[in-house]
This record gives C-alpha cells, sequence and structure tokens, in this order.
C-alpha cells in the first residue's frame, strides 16, 4: 500500500482533490515535457546533446568539408608521423590521418544506425508475431528463436557477412540480423507482460482484431523500453561494424571506415601510435554517445528515475496536534510523526503531525482509505522508511528508548543497539505474504533468521525454535512446513509463518499492515485469532492497519481514525458499535459499509468523491 | 431476453498428468434481466467460469449457452451471440490501455460493434460523450489518460466501454474489490441503475456477502470448482443450509460485533 503510493505521486495528487478538471487535462502532458526538459537540462542530458550534436555534425559534413583532403596522397609525406600539418599524421598512401578519420564517420554512423534500426524492425517482428499467429506456429516461431539466440551474436555476423559477400551493405544486414534475436526476446517479454493484462482481454472480449490489438494495445506500451535498447544497440553495432571492417570481412577499399582503417594503421602501432588513437577516440566517442542519448532517453520516458536527493530544511509547524489518548504504560508513544515525499514540484506530506500512544497488551485499530498514510505511519515507526522520503518527529518512544534524535529518525544507519531493540521487541507482519518471504530461502531458515541475529542462537538451535514457533502458531506438521519453500504454503500458512517469525523473540508490539487483505474470510478469521492468542499469551500490543472498519471494530479494543495524513479521530471499538462515533468522517466511513441486514436491492451508502472532511482531530471528552 | 446458462461445466488447467481441474460440474442459470450472485473463496473457480464465457478458457465438458446458443468453442454465427457479453475486471489499474485516452478506449468498442457505427465519426463522439455521461463522468474529460482518473472513475470507464458494445449480459468480476469502501458504493449504485435501465443480465463475481446479498437477486455459492448451494441471495445468506456457507456467512466482520467469542478456538 504504502509503496504504491510513493511511487505514484500523481495518483496521490489526484486524490488532494480540488485540480480543475480542464487544468488537470493538459497536465500530463505537461509533465511529461517538463519530465523531458528537466532531463535535457541536467548535466548527463547537456552532454548527450552536445555529443549528439558533434556526431551528427561530421557524419553529415564530415565527407562534404574533409572529403577532397582525404583523397590527397601526399607521396613525399607517406606514413609520416603527427605534424603541424597532418595532426594525425598521414597513412602509408600519403593521405592526411584526421581528414580521413571525419570523412569516414558517416559511413561507420550510417552502417551502425541502419544496422540496429534493421535489427530492432526484424526483432519486433519476430518478437511479437507470436502473439497474433496461431498457436502451432507462435510455438514454431519462438523455438527458432531460442536456437538463434543460443548463437553467438558476433559468430552469427560474421556467417552473414561471408555469405553475403563483403562490402559495406552485407555488413549493416549481417549485424542488423545478428542483432534481431536479443530484440526479438525483448520485445517478446515486453509483449507478454502488456498481454497478460485486462485491457488486452478487454478487447479480445469485444471483438477487436489480433493485429489492431497488437498495433492499438500492444505495440505503444512496449515502445519505450525498444526505443531506449535501440540507441544502445547503435553503439554496439558501432563496434560490431568497426570489428568486422577491421578483420577484414566489413567495408572494402576504396570504400573505408574505422575499421578498415584501424586495421592499416595498427600495423605501425609501435611506430606511429597516432593514427589508432585518433581512430579509438572516434570509435569510443561515438559508442559513448549512443549510450548516453539511451540513458537519457529512458529517464526522459521515466523508466528509471534518477536518485533525487534534495536536502530539506526543517519545516516544522510549531503547532502541535492534539494527542487523543493518553496510555498509562505506552508501548509506543508517538508525538507529531511527519512523513514528507519530494514532488516534482516541493513536497507532499502525505503524514502531518500524528501522535497517539498505544498501551500495553492493546489491540488498535488503524483504519483509513488509501493514500490516508496508515500504512507510512507504521513503517515509520518501525524506521523501515527511507530516502528520498523524509521523516521527522518529536519524539517516538519504544518501550524505554527514544526513536528520534534531534528531530529525526535514524533510518537505514540505525545503531546496533538499536538494531537489537527493534529486532527483539518489535515485530511486523506485512500485507502481502506472497512477497514478504523470500521464495529462495525455506521457510524455517527464514523464520529462524530472527534467533540467529538478535537471539542468540547457534543455526540448529534456531531451527529447532523455528520448528517450535512453527507448532505455536498452529501449522500443520510444523518440521515438514520448515524445510519447505514459501511456493508451497498457502496465503494463510505463510501469514503464519510471518507471525511465528515475530514471535522468536517476544515482542512486545506486532504492527500488522493489512495482514489479511490479501486473504479469504475465512483464512482471515483464523489469521486473526491467532494474532489475537498471541496478544493474549504474550501481552504482546498489537497495531493492527486496515481499510476495514467493520474488521477493524470486530477485532480491536481501540479505533484511530486516519484521513488524508491526520488522525482525527479515536475512540474505543464500543463507541463505534454503538454509534458514539462523533468525526464527520468517521461517520461517513461507518455509513458506507455494506451491511449484512440491509434492505436488498436498495442503493448502497456512499462518500461523494469531493467531499471535503475537517481535518481536525475530535477532542476526545474526559472521563 | 437473455439467459445465461450453465450446463455441467468442467474446467481443466494444463494438460496429460498435471492437468487440473478447477471447475466440475456446474450447473446454474442467470435469468434474463436479472442479478445473480457468485461467491466463493479464491481458487474456488469463479473467475475460471466467467472467462470460460467469453472464450479466455475452453471448458473441457459441459455446455455454456447465450441465449439458446451453446458458446463453447463457437464460431461464425455462435461467435457473435458470443459478443452480447461483455466483462469488466476486477483491477482498475490494468483494465484500461494506459496509453489510449478513455474516449478512444470506449470508441474502439462502438467501432466493432456494426459497420454503421465506425463509418459515422461524428456520432461515434457523440456516444462517447452519451456514455460517459450514463456512467456519470463528464464528457469533457473523453481525452484524459487513465492514469488522471481514480480507481473508482477508471471502473466506471470500464462499465461504459463494456456497454459501448451493447451487451446484453455483464459479467463483473470482483469490480470494486480493490477500491476503497467509501468509492465502492458509488460503482455499484452505476451497475445497479445500468443494470436496470437497460435490463441487462449481470452475473456478479464477488467474496463480500454484504454486497452480494444486498445487490443481487439470486446467489450461487462455489466450493473448489463445485456448486455447493445456490438460490435467493436472502434466502442463501440468511439461512444458509450448507454448512461451507454457513462458514463464509460466520466469518464476514461486523460493525462492533467481535470477530470470535471468548476464547475462540484457534
Amino acid at each position: 500500500m504504502a509503496l504504491t503510493t510513493l511511487s505514484s505521486p500523481d495518483s496521490a495528487l489526484t486524490e488532494e482533490g480540488g485540480v480543475a478538471v480542464a487544468s488537470e487535462q493538459t497536465r500530463v502532458a505537461a509533465s511529461a515535457r517538463r519530465r523531458f526538459v528537466a532531463v535535457l537540462r541536467s548535466p548527463i542530458g547537456i552532454c548527450a546533446v552536445a555529443a549528439l550534436i558533434v556526431v551528427a555534425f561530421f557524419a553529415v559534413f564530415g565527407p562534404v568539408l574533409w572529403g577532397d583532403v582525404a583523397r590527397q596522397a601526399d607521396l613525399t609525406q607517406l606514413s609520416a608521423k603527427p605534424s603541424a600539418h597532418h595532426l594525425l599524421g598521414t597513412d602509408a598512401g600519403g593521405r592526411d590521418v584526421l581528414a580521413r578519420v571525419l570523412t569516414a564517420t558517416r559511413l561507420s554512423i550510417v552502417t551502425a544506425v541502419l544496422a540496429a534500426a534493421l535489427g530492432v524492425s526484424v526483432g519486433v517482428v519476430i518478437g511479437l508475431l507470436p502473439t497474433i499467429a496461431p498457436r502451432r506456429l507462435g510455438r514454431l516461431i519462438n523455438s527458432a528463436l531460442g536456437v538463434a539466440l543460443a548463437f553467438p551474436a558476433l559468430l552469427l555476423a560474421i556467417v552473414v557477412s561471408i555469405t553475403l559477400g563483403v562490402g559495406s551493405v552485407s555488413v549493416t544486414l549481417a549485424i542488423g540480423l545478428a542483432m534481431a534475436p536479443s530484440f526479438a526476446r525483448l520485445a517478446q517479454t515486453l509483449g507478454a507482460s502488456v498481454t497478460g493484462r485486462d485491457f488486452v482481454a478487454a478487447a479480445r472480449i469485444l471483438g477487436v482484431s489480433r493485429p489492431r490489438i497488437l498495433v492499438r494495445h500492444v505495440l505503444p506500451n512496449v515502445r519505450d523500453p525498444l526505443i531506449v535498447n535501440a540507441s544502445i544497440g547503435a553503439g554496439t553495432a558501432l563496434v560490431a561494424a568497426t570489428g568486422l571492417s577491421f578483420l577484414g570481412l566489413g567495408v572494402q577499399a576504396p570504400e573505408y571506415d574505422w575499421g578498415r582503417m584501424l586495421n592499416e594503421s595498427v600495423g605501425s602501432i609501435y611506430v606511429n601510435p597516432a593514427p589508432a588513437l585518433g581512430l579509438g577516440a572516434a570509435i569510443v566517442f561515438a559508442g559513448v554517445t549512443f549510450a548516453l542519448v539511451g540513458e537519457v532517453l529512458a529517464r526522459a520516458f521515466g523508466l528509471h528515475r534518477p536518485s533525487r536527493r534534495r536536502r530539506r530544511q526543517a519545516t516544522h509547524s510549531a503547532a502541535a496536534s492534539p494527542v487523543l489518548h493518553v496510555a498509562d504504560t505506552p508501548v509506543l508513544s508517538v508525538r507529531d510523526l511527519r512523513v514528507e515525499a519530494p514532488q516534482e514540484r516541493g513536497w507532499a506530506t502525505p503524514v502531518r503531525g500524528v501522535s497517539f500512544d498505544i498501551g500495553r497488551g492493546e489491540i488498535v485499530g488503524i483504519v483509513g482509505e488509501s493514500g490516508s498514510g496508515k500504512s507510512l505511519t507504521c513503517m515509520a515507526v518501525a524506521s523501515l522508511l527511507e530516502e528520498p522520503l523524509h521523516v521527522a518527529a518529536s519524539s517516538i518512544r519504544f518501550e524505554e528508548t527514544e526513536l528520534v534524535v534531534e528531530g529525526k529518525l535514524p533510518g537505514g544507519q540505525r545503531s546496533k543497539a538499536l538494531a537489537h531493540q527493534l529486532g527483539t521487541r518489535l515485530a511486523f507482519v506485512f500485507q502481502d505474504p506472497s512477497t514478504s518471504l523470500n521464495p529462495a530461502l525455506r521457510v524455517g531458515t527464514q523464520v529462524a533468521e530472527v534467533g540467529l541475529l538478535h537471539g542468540g542462537l547457534k543455526r540448529r538451535e534456531a531451527f529447532h525454535r523455528a520448528v517450535d514457533r512453527l507448532a505455536a502458531v498452529r501449522l500443520s506438521d510444523p518440521a515438514r512446513r520448515a524445510r519447505q519453500y514459501p511456493h508451497e504454503l498457502s496465503g494463510g500458512m505463510r501469514q503464519r509463518a510471518m507471525i511465528a517469525m515475530g514471535l522468536m523473540v517476544e515482542p512486545a508490539l506486532m504492527i500488522a499492515d493489512e495482514p489479511t487483505t490479501a486473504l479469504d474470510v475465512t483464512v482471515q478469521r483464523e489469521v486473526l485469532a491467532l494474532l489475537r492468542k498471541v496478544n493474549r499469551e504474550h501481552g504482546t500490543a498489537v497495531m493492527f492497519v486496515s481499510h476495514d472498519i467493520s474488521l477493524v471494530s470486530s477485532f480491536c479494543t481501540r479505533v484511530l481514525v486516519m484521513y488524508r495524513g491526520a488522525i482525527v479521530e479515536s475512540l474505543s471499538t464500543e463507541d463505534l458499535a454503538a454509534g458514539r462515533a462523533e468525526h464527520p468522517y468517521t461517520r461517513a466511513l461507518v455509513a458506507a459499509v455494506p451491511h449484512m441486514d440491509a434492505v436488498p436491492g436498495t442503493e448502497f451508502a456512499t462518500i461523494t468523491e469531493d467531499t471535503e472532511f475537517p481535518l481536525d482531530a475530535v477532542r476526545e471528552e474526559p472521563v | 431476453m437473455s439467459d445465461l446458462v450453465f450446463e455441467n461445466v468442467g474446467i481443466r488447467y494444463g494438460s496429460g498428468r498435471s492437468a487440473h481441474e478447477v471447475v466440475r460440474g456446474v450447473s446454474f442459470t442467470v435469468p434474463s434481466g436479472r442479478t445473480v450472485g457468485l461467491v466463493g473463496e479464491s481458487g474456488s473457480g469463479k473467475s475460471t467460469l466467467a472467462r470460460a464465457v467469453v472464450g479466455l478458457h475452453e471448458p473441457c465438458t459441459g455446455r455454456i449457452l447465450v441465449d439458446g446458443t451453446d458458446v463453447v468453442g463457437a464460431r461464425g454465427s455462435a461467435a457473435s451471440v458470443r459478443r452480447t457479453v461483455q466483462m469488466i475486471f476486477q483491477d482498475a489499474n490494468s483494465c484500461l490501455n494506459p496509453r489510449m485516452s478513455i474516449g478512444a478506449s470506449i470508441e474502439e468498442a462502438l467501432a466493432v460493434r456494426g459497420r454503421s457505427a465506425r463509418r459515422d465519426r461524428a456520432q461515434r463522439r457523440s456516444e462517447v460523450r452519451a456514455l460517459l455521461e450514463m456512467v456519470e463522468l463528464d464528457p469533457a474529460r473523453a481525452g484524459d489518460l487513465p492514469m488522471q482518473l481514480s480507481g473508482g472513475q477508471r471502473q466506471r470507464v470500464a462499465i461504459a466501454r463494456a456497454l459501448a458494445a451493447e451487451p446484453r449480459i455483464l459479467l463483473a468480476d470482483e469490480i470494486t474489490s480493490a477500491l476503497d469502501v467509501s468509492v465502492q458504493g458509488t460503482v455499484l449504485n452505476l451497475l445497479m441503475r445500468v443494470q436496470q435501465r437497460l435490463d441487462l443480465t449481470v452475473l456478479f463475481i464477488s467474496h463480500n456477502l454484504a454486497v452480494v446479498r444486498q445487490l443481487c437477486e439470486d446467489v450461487a455459492v462455489l466450493k473448489d470448482g463445485e456448486l455447493v448451494e445456490a438460490g435467493p441471495a436472502t434466502e442463501v445468506i440468511d439461512r444458509p443450509k450448507h454448512p461451507y456457507t454457513h462458514e463464509l456467512v460466520d466469518a464476514v466482520p461486523r460493525i462492533g460485533t467481535p470477530l470470535f467469542g471468548e476464547g475462540a478456538a484457534v
């Protein structure tokens, strides 16, 4: 939950509401344009553009400006060393090497770009054909592709080049065809991830033809990574073409490219290194240019984001939010917790000054909708949030330990003592049990790890205890389960294993972030019963996060209601059940839950999307 | 008049020794113009059953009749009968092409419907506007990309796209389970209104019994690929006969009611 909030700042912004429809329409286009401009203005963007201009200039004007000079043979200056007249010296025919290097730019670059374009085009066709071809043909193409991939690309290029006869055209074809299989595999993988999605299924149900699905639905969604890889591929093609020409399999006299020139100059490299070095510099420069352009395109398309590290001055609002419920012996006490996330412009505040206590042995529910900041609050308390998120609080006390140092949480660089404290006294159960366990490790090994790290146990003892803990969470046949891998367990069993991991030590607090959302109702009941048992037997306090207010109220003793990053109400389950909720948002949330005793056929209660609720908390009446 | 009949339907995944039957001998009817709920836990085969109707899975046994025509492995005119069935999916993030404006997505559905609709562009535009209005979205947003919409709005676009094909039968596969409870109501109310206005036959797949009870006239309960109970929704849910249905109903959390009594067995 928290991760989706982070990775899609735009959707978080939409939820903020209040953005006019018309302006929003242009916003996405504008934001894409802004990202492109921002990337171009970054150092790497400026380098890429400058390098591209240089390469393009020589490719276009090289033969025009220096073509004649490059042809003039000065028979008095055969294989001359560099001089003021010939900056890189002359070749065996007495021709100026620098002029020839610049002139050869066009052929070398054009060969590389055309070969890459050919490779991508053929690759995309081969790679995406199986998605529209009949199943048998598709399988045949895939098998052929597998064989082609097993063949070393350069070897393939050499074979094709020899078969087609030497020359610049055959070199282009050879390298293009040699590159095709890897592009085909890329297109196939990207295509498969798109064709598995619901909108393709929807189009099929509508009766949209397969070629049309390919063109309208698949291609636009695989385009960006292919363009990026094509640009990087052009660099590879350049090196390959140069290599083939160097070996004498490529461009033939009287044509010349960098590879053929390198071949001619390498013989005298110890006598006259200048020509070879000049050529090397040209090849490296062009190759780096292609790679840079690829990187810039990737960033512009948002495929990989540059790590943004912005310094932020603490701008603390002096007005501390009220603490709605003060526990006598809190196991956790949070004061004025704020989480800020960088946006394209400025900062968003998904958690804005949250304060609460959790008493020993209490089961507290935190309820709120997606984007309300409930998961971020939990992650912040467990100091699991890191850059680029900014976490600040005036105080977070967990048992006797103050986690906040100078207004900040230690995050990744926590001290050993603190890591031990959190490792032994705090347990965290995540929402998705299929991703929170490492699929490559046995269940028992993962459960035992806590004992190894913090319990001071030997490997065998730890595993033994893990089996014991798996039995404690009522996992059938724990000794066998401990030796199984996560995929061999059902979702409910994995969630039990996660809880067992927490029970390797004696946790004072167990934070459960939507632990049953991915589970069926009957399994949900079992997992909650287990959490309750842990609470009863070990006195472990439970901080239970959920979007389902009816679930929270049927399981917890107290409920904190979160709305847009603030806790707006804290009330006991009895008050909630008796309809004594005071905050309008809490009331709306309760009203929106479908009831088992509603009149069939009536409309469902709703919260209109643009309703604004007050962010001010409802104060508890003094007891 | 369009009813949907499942006759002894069996669906198998895989082949040979690894074959696994996910749906076994399921028979029930979704009568014309009614809303039937299909409930069960994950892996019970309820989505698989719906996907078989629209041809995304092929049953190994039995028949699926749309308005009396068997659509299993249908070709030609029988396949065009299948086009009167449309499906709405669970995941509002992946149900729309992120690269296509929502107007274009709906227009595509209009275009495949028939030649007459394909010809006149202005007419298609006005139909898109009408459909957006029907699902209570501002027609001015036709040019928006899916990412500019909230989850609930995207789900409404998905409904509009399905309606563009002029279906007689709608299959709604967990269409609100990924949405917040506050948004869920608006989508369900919309579905209810559209169903009444167009007299659609709806198969409503959900694991939320409270929603099914309020929205559906009838309900069918699936367990491990087999039908265990079916009948009028209030009757089945309020007075379940099968122990499994009983277990499902008991596990539904209710506001303020403890999920288990003191000292409940784990």
